[in-house]
């Protein structure tokens, strides 16, 4: 390979190893410096080498680092003097020189004169500065010797250069997460509470273990849920996967909703073994919860019924014959006399039940008394209708016999 | 799509962020660690560390170098305020790697110094 600055001649970062095949002029008796500008960061020098190319005598041999002054090494700023190697090639010394950054210096050898021939590797281009002195027994100081021999020459001596390390930052904080945008989420275990989008859709936080979920927003299957696939609780106020306004729970933990329902009937709905509690409506249009309904073993409770759309607890619900009893104000405000027998309707059927007048009963209800049902509803309505002319919707109390 | 903040906020947020490392009594330091977090040098913020956010990125004051560093491969540094605590880690990369931090060379000799010529820290979005 040929004598380059910076890999075999001058600074380096990585001490050469090749034969930089240049060509030799003699060192022994000699004084021979090479001129080359520090790297940017440099801090020290830590190895001298230089390429002997010829010769094997173990005479002793002069390291040392020189100052540039208008491209003439001046004054010895380091110098170890004192080495000797039977070797030829690369010979190194170790040395710990503190230097500038970006500033040129120049390296040099001096061998004492011995028996036979040493031989340093030169080129003649390429370089940044090149000199040699003959008759000499050491490196001087100051340098002497006037104009360089070469300006663009150089010689195999390398000065192993340590750089500080140095660099810039610029730190920006993400909110993504792997998978998509905005959310922060774990797939291990703890909390995770979240206000916006996770990597299936928009604006929930997600749970995939066991834990707590709270969030405020949708869930991947729709809208407005926190979801949780594992054990945790979930608390919601808005719509769950299978429809609207339902906290679900897949796993096992308690939901707790205060509106709406799965199956659009207005219910809360357990699918696992947790306690449902809801205060609205119920399941089937009949104004009841049915045992149907409850998937697993927790129990329903339902304080209110709406029926078919018509307000009315369907005949259905109502088994026996029971009569219809109100107080006489009730009885004629409908158009009716008592024994009169107006006609309840419901889910489509019609059943004929006696009135009678109940002395002091409260107006307006009209209970229907059963002959053995067993539904009850504190609120409900009935739409009752005379033969004749009742058309009036009045309220009433079913209660079982 | 992913939450966003208006930029008084993410101000806010930098400055948050970043004050931290001034919550000790001396100032706050910026390890850089080998991938198993043993420290390899240790760098010392000014106090402040960061002047305030503009346009979401606080910018760090002179960052004092270490000049006789432990030694070792850099893969992240560790922002933390003199009594130890964490207030953010980020990458640290060769030059041109794509680190948070890029340094000229992430092998350091013990012994050698190692310094930031600059350092921001920009809020989320």
């Amino acid at each position: 390979m040929a004598l380059t600055l910076g890999v075999n001649s001058g600074f380096v970062t990585t001490a050469p190893s090749a034969d930089p095949a240049g060509t030799g002029v003699t060192i022994d008796g000699s004084s021979v410096v090479t001129k080359h500008t520090s790297p940017a960061n440099a801090a020290k020098i830590t190895s001298i080498g230089w390429y002997r190319e010829s010769g094997t005598n173990g005479a002793n041999f002069e390291v040392a680092l020189y100052s540039d002054l208008a491209g003439v090494p001046v004054t010895r700023l380091f110098v170890d003097n004192t080495n000797s190697t039977t070797s030829n090639g690369w010979v190194t010394v170790a040395v710990d020189w503190a230097i500038s950054a970006s500033t040129a210096y120049w390296l040099a050898v001096q061998m004492d004169a011995h028996s036979g021939s040493s031989g340093i590797d030169t080129a003649a281009s390429g370089g940044a500065g090149y000199d040699a002195q003959t008759s000499q027994t050491t490196l001087n100081d100051p340098y002497g010797g006037g104009l360089v021999a070469d300006a663009d020459g150089m010689a195999a001596i390398y000065a192993l250069v340590q750089l500080n390390v140095t660099g810039t930052g610029a730190v920006i904080a993400q909110s993504a997460d792997a998978a998509g945008s905005g959310v922060s989420k774990s797939s291990g275990s703890g909390n995770v509470v979240a206000g916006s989008a996770d990597a299936a859709g928009a604006g929930v936080a997600q749970w995939l273990a066991a834990g707590a979920v709270s969030a405020q927003a949708a869930d991947a299957a729709g809208v407005g849920i926190s979801k949780s696939s594992g054990s945790g609780n979930v608390i919601a106020g808005a719509a769950d996967a299978a429809g609207v306004g339902v906290s679900r729970s897949v796993g096992g933990g308690a939901p707790q909703a205060s509106a709406a329902v799965v199956d659009g009937d207005g219910i809360t709905k357990s699918l696992g073994t947790g306690a449902v509690l809801a205060q609205a409506a119920a399941v089937d249009g009949d104004g009841a919860v049915t045992a149907a309904n409850v998937v697993g073993s927790g129990a329903v409770s339902a304080q209110a019924a709406s029926v078919d759309g018509d307000g009315a607890v369907s005949d259905s619900a109502i088994t026996g014959t029971g009569d219809v009893r109100a107080s006489a104000s009730t009885i004629s405000g409908m158009g009716l006399v008592e024994g009169d027998q107006p006609q309840s309707s419901g889910g489509g059927k019609f059943r004929k039940r006696p009135a009678w007048i109940v002395p002091m009963h409260p107006r307006p209800y009209m209970p229907i008394i059963t002959g053995s049902g067993d539904v009850r509803a504190g609120s409900a309505s009935v739409r009752a209708r005379g033969e004749k002319k009742m058309s009036a919707r009045q309220r009433a109390f079913v209660a079982g016999a | 799509m992913s939450a966003t903040h208006p930029t008084g906020v993410r101000n806010s947020l930098a400055d948050l962020v970043v004050d931290l490392i001034d919550a000790g009594a001396a100032a706050g330091t910026l390890e850089f660690q080998t991938s198993g977090s043993a420290e390899v040098a240790t760098l010392t913020f000014s106090d402040p560390a960061f002047g305030s956010a503009s346009s979401a990125v606080a910018t760090a004051s002179a960052i004092t170098a270490d000049s006789s560093a432990t030694g070792g491969t850099i893969t992240k540094a560790v922002a933390k305020d003199s009594n130890g605590n964490i207030c953010f880690t980020c990458t640290v990369t060769a030059t041109g790697g794509g680190g948070d931090i890029e340094l000229n060379s992430v092998v350091v000799s013990a012994a050698q110094q190692v310094s930031v010529t600059s350092l921001t820290y920009t809020a989320p979005p």
